[in-house]
């Protein structure tokens, strides 16, 4: 057994990688759910039941207990936030479940998973000297909670309006969502402003998120109608970190540039570790929600961003029209290509993969709608996208 | 410096070429291209390195000292290998260089 690696080795190692994703202009926790404001005390047994896993996972699995390469993620000082903690000892359990043989885990170094407090929609990987830093970043995980919050915003206006027509399922409040965007009124109004608003202010570099908590709703209402939606953050933030273990397991060369094929490896790596963390941790729904909702979200992301670059700029930067279309399609391959993916791995309901992906879908079309309305195109929410472009406009010339 | 071409060679390189080359670090699971990452990247590091660039008292006497480019370039590499890892150093010093260091500095270098 080579020297354990030590908390005080990470955090070293980290703080010369930070840099490159962290200038710590970015503030506040990562989302409201694990403050022990919200949650009056839950955060200690968080911890503790977190780091109680990790260590009998050291303890018992070959991989961790062999090299000393994970003896500093028993240490609580290895940690800044109770997410940190609570994905390594995800990351870990996958990791102890795949066979002590496997040629991919040779070439795995160390790894750490960091919460960086930067205010873009960026996640990646980093390798250190001896360590490799899986970072997820502030920007995304606010992002990620305004538009569930939006989601949810939704759903409370239509749910009322269940004797309106819809043809998505509601395994995400889809229908609720369609219902409400048909019927449109002020709250629809305010709700896709802000989440219009929130990507852009993400665009612009400057922190973003739901101006209250939503973990009272999430951990109460919501699970009950919607335990999908209700793990959604988690579920997503578990497929970036399985997404970037499988370019380490696969040994994937950032160095020759990032490719579409290298990318839709990862995501089916990752969907695969998803298989395993489904059957090991309790999360309901997380191999579907986590991919298709992480996907859908940064296409709505790119396409808010897309659309407001060409507003403010409309006769500059066609190469860059060009890359973002690029990009825009990569999204939408990798998304096709995870639906397929879980249609064959896991023997779910028929079809679930596809529910899912359009009733995720209905915020892109809403987004959609407000600028083909300014564009004086019709759309399938006609009737109040008018309205928001109004309020819109008003705000921004007043 | 090894692995990296003279700094006179990479100071003679096109700023886009350079942004796309630190566009290069790590993996993203977004799909942006290098060049918006490396731009990204650099503003990020420009801002979390300032305070230990500007800081450095061997770097602000060159820059003092009139048109050094290449020397000013590998005094910056020299402080930012020791900080930071896995970035192409001198990629990023050369950067700082093209883009004026004065400028970059002018809060702290004034007082």
């Amino acid at each position: 057994m080579s020297s354990p690696i030590t908390a005080d080795i990470v955090a070293a190692e980290f703080a010369k990688v930070r840099h490159i994703v962290d200038d710590g202009r970015g503030t506040g926790k990562p989302l409201d759910g694990l403050d022990l404001d919200t949650l009056k005390g839950a955060e200690v047994w968080f911890r503790h039941k977190h780091l109680t896993d990790i260590e009998r996972l050291i303890k018992t699995t070959p991989l961790f207990f062999k090299s000393g390469a994970f003896d500093w993620a028993a240490d609580p000082d290895a940690y800044n936030d109770p997410l940190e903690l609570a994905m390594q000892r995800d990351l870990m359990v996958v990791l102890s479940e795949i066979s002590e043989d496997h040629p991919d885990l040779q070439r795995l170094p160390p790894v750490a998973v960091k919460w960086v407090t930067n205010p873009y929609f960026s996640s990646v990987c980093l390798r250190g000297e001896t360590v490799s830093f899986i970072c997820i970043s502030n920007g995304f995980a606010r992002f990620l909670q305004a538009v569930v919050g939006t989601v949810i915003r939704l759903h409370d206006v239509g749910v009322h309006l269940r004797w309106l027509n819809s043809s998505l399922s509601n395994y995400l409040f889809g229908a609720d969502v369609e219902r409400a965007l048909k019927r449109g009124g002020e709250t629809v109004d305010q709700a896709i402003t802000f989440l219009i608003d929130a990507a852009v202010r993400l665009m612009d570099g400057q922190s973003t998120g739901l101006p209250y908590a939503l973990t009272p709703r999430l951990v109460g209402d919501i699970k009950v109608t919607s335990p999908m939606l209700a793990h959604a953050y988690s579920s997503s933030e578990l497929f970036i970190v399985m997404h970037e273990l499988t370019h380490l397991l696969r040994g994937h060369n950032h160095r020759r540039g990032r490719t579409l094929a290298d990318e839709l490896a990862a995501d089916r790596g990752a969907q695969s570790l998803l298989v395993i963390a489904g059957s090991q941790l309790d999360y309901d729904g997380t191999f579907y929600v986590g991919p298709i909702m992480f996907l859908q979200v940064a296409r709505l992301y790119d396409e808010i961003c897309r659309m407001t670059r060409l507003a403010r700029h409309p006769y500059e930067g066609e190469l860059d029209d060009e890359r973002e279309l690029e990009s825009g399609i990569e999204l939408k391959l990798r998304l096709e290509a995870v639906v397929k993916n879980a249609e064959k791995m896991v023997p779910g309901p028929r079809g679930l993969g596809m529910a899912l992906l359009e009733e995720t879908a209905v915020l892109i079309a809403a987004v959609q709608a407000v600028h083909l309305t300014a564009a004086g195109l019709p759309t399938h929410f006609e009737d109040q996208m008018p309205r928001i472009l109004a309020s819109r406009r008003s705000e921004q010339h007043g | 410096m090894s692995g990296q071409p003279p700094f006179s060679i990479l100071l003679a390189r096109d700023r886009d070429d350079l942004l796309t080359e630190l566009g290069q670090v790590g993996f993203e699971i977004t799909p942006r291209d290098a060049l918006a990452r490396g731009t990204a990247v650099y503003e990020t590091m420009r801002s979390s390195l300032r305070t230990a660039i500007c800081g450095n008292e061997g770097i602000r006497d060159l820059a003092r000292d009139g048109n050094r480019a290449p020397e000013i370039a590998a005094a910056l590499h020299d402080l930012l290998a020791t900080l930071t890892h896995g970035v192409p150093a001198a990629t990023l010093a050369v950067l700082l260089v093209k883009d004026g260091l004065s400028n970059f500095c002018a809060e702290d270098w004034t007082t």
